[in-house]
Order: C-alpha cells, then sequence, then structure tokens
C-alpha cells in the first residue's frame, strides 16, 4: 500500500474506526512515512487547539426558554382527538359547502328537455289568449255600452 | 432518543442537558450573532422534540443533531448575506491583521482569538466541517451524514478549511 491509499485511511484510523488488521498495517507504515505522522500530528494539533477554545455556555434561562416554547408550540396545535375531530368536522364542511358553491357555480344551467318547452310554450299562448280574451272582452263591453247608449 | 419516542420525557431532558453546550457552541461559532444562535439552537432541540415519533435510529443522536444545526445555520447566513448585500453591495473580504500573524509569543487566550478569527474567514461549509470534526470529533461518515455530502467531499472541503 502507498502513502495516498493510507492518506485515506487516516481518519478513519483516528476515529478508531480501523479493523484489526487495517490497524495494525497503518501503524506499521506509519514509522517509514514522513507525510502519514505530519498529517497524524497536524490533525491532533487542530483537535488541541479546538479543544483549549472556551464552549460557550447558554444563557440561565435558555432551558426555562424551550419548555415554554414546547408549551406554546402544543397550545398552538391541536392534540386531543376531540378537537382533531372537531378540526375534521369542520374541515368536512367547508369542503361540502366548497363542493355546492362549485356545482352552482360552474355546472351549465339545465336545459328543458321537448317536453318541457311544450309547456313553457303553451303556457305562453295561454297567456296571449288570456290577452286577446281581455280585449275582446272590453271589445263587448264597448259595443255593449253602445249599444246600450243606442237604445237609451 | 429511543425512550424519549416510547414516551419517556425523562431521556429527552437527559439529551437536552447533554448535548445544550455542545450544541449553542457549534452555533456560536457558525452565527455571529449569539443571541440568535441561542434561537437557533432551541430550533433544533424542538424539531428534535416534535420528531420524536418519525425518529429512526440510521446515525448517532448528536450526528443528527448536528446535521440539523448545520442546515438551520446555513440558512440563516444565507439569509444574512442577502440583507447585507442588499444593503451594502457585494461583501468586502476581511483584511488579515498583520500584527497577529507577526506575534510568535502567543498566550493561550490570544491563540483562541485567532483560531476563532481564522474560523470567522471560512466560508461556512468549511467552517461547519471543520468544527464538527476538530472541536465536536465527528467522523468523516458523520459530517457526511450531517452535512449531506459523500465522504470524499467533506475530506476535501476539510483539506481546504486547514
Amino acid at each position: 500500500m502507498s502513502c495516498p491509499d493510507y492518506a485515506s485511511e487516516r481518519g478513519a484510523y483516528l476515529d478508531a474506526e480501523l479493523g484489526p488488521a487495517a490497524r495494525e498495517a497503518f501503524e506499521s507504515h506509519l514509522p517509514g512515512c514522513s507525510e502519514c505522522r505530519a498529517a497524524l500530528e497536524a490533525e491532533s494539533w487542530l483537535a488541541a487547539q479546538f479543544g483549549a477554545l472556551p464552549a460557550v455556555e447558554p444563557s440561565p434561562q435558555f432551558e426555562a426558554r424551550f419548555w415554554a416554547r414546547v408549551a406554546r408550540d402544543q397550545e398552538a396545535a391541536p392534540s386531543a382527538w376531540w378537537q382533531r375531530l372537531s378540526s375534521l368536522r369542520l374541515a368536512t364542511a367547508g369542503g361540502s359547502l366548497a363542493v355546492v358553491v362549485a356545482i352552482l357555480l360552474f355546472s351549465e344551467p339545465r336545459r328543458p328537455d321537448s317536453d318541457e318547452w311544450a309547456m313553457i310554450a303553451s303556457e305562453d299562448t295561454f297567456e296571449l289568449m288570456l290577452d286577446e280574451d281581455h280585449e275582446l272582452l272590453f271589445d263587448l263591453e264597448v259595443l255593449e255600452a253602445w249599444d246600450g247608449s243606442r237604445e237609451g | 432518543m429511543l425512550a424519549f419516542q416510547a414516551g419517556d420525557r425523562g431521556a429527552f431532558e437527559a439529551l437536552f442537558r447533554r448535548y445544550t453546550a455542545p450544541l449553542v457552541t457549534f452555533l456560536a461559532r457558525m452565527v455571529p450573532d449569539r443571541g440568535r444562535a441561542e434561537e437557533l439552537a432551541q430550533e433544533v432541540f424542538l424539531r428534535i422534540y416534535n420528531a420524536r415519533e418519525r425518529y429512526e435510529p440510521r446515525a448517532r443522536f448528536s450526528t443528527w443533531m448536528f446535521g440539523i444545526a448545520h442546515n438551520l445555520a446555513l440558512n440563516e447566513l444565507a439569509l444574512a448575506y442577502r440583507k447585507r448585500e442588499q444593503a451594502l453591495g457585494p461583501e468586502v473580504a476581511p483584511v488579515a491583521d498583520p500584527a497577529a500573524a507577526a506575534d510568535d509569543q502567543l498566550d493561550a487566550k490570544r491563540a483562541a482569538e485567532r483560531l476563532q478569527l481564522a474560523l470567522t474567514r471560512l466560508p461556512d461549509r468549511q467552517r461547519s466541517a471543520l468544527l464538527l470534526r476538530a472541536e465536536h470529533g465527528l467522523s468523516y461518515e458523520e459530517i457526511g451524514e450531517a452535512v449531506g455530502s459523500s465522504v470524499s467531499s467533506v475530506k476535501s472541503l476539510l483539506h481546504r478549511a486547514r
């Protein structure tokens, strides 16, 4: 195995993720390879530098604020089964209403069939006939009045 | 996390106390505003809390947690960059401090300050990968899972970061 092959195993070695045979092979490679040794030293140095950095402590109210936030979230979201059920009922009612409105808005008005057309036509005719009758009755009254005046 | 999933709230509280400091530390090094870093840490824990029913143990808990934190931090930074660009125009790269570079006898505090300054100058993904590796001890595979990259991409990120 050449150094570039071992280079890909350095991280796994430091993470103690190499199997026993691979670990032994890598450790036997190390004394003769300055590149691998330097890489491991650099990694260790970097870890030590970061290890020396002070951890950032959270503010004293951090945990209390978190649980308050959890409580707010739980209040905002319905969790009990009856709350979910009432939400479901509302959603169902809303959905039904939307379907009815959509049908009324988007469905074409139903066109009358031939029998209905005939009935409508006959109703119109009947109204015309009534109008004509009315005129006839009016004419008749005029005639009668005229006849009456002549008789008088 | 599995105990919490089974209804043991105490198990979540134990995770919360164990990982609060590493999580806040990671986010405070990623995001310049300390208060905002704490808010993001709370957001991470809230997401974990709310995901208990869907949780599947595909990775270590810390890998999963840092993955959420990494994504939230990058989103936060992207938003901040956009706002800054809209307000000021393109960002100007910070200039290295020559006095700091010339000083060979640095005490531990100064060294820590320099390291933190150097961190702020790294691109966000490199900084995140380096922090996860060097400060929080994640393996290349775990970093890959956390940041959604292949192991070779993580190695490349870390190589450039160093």
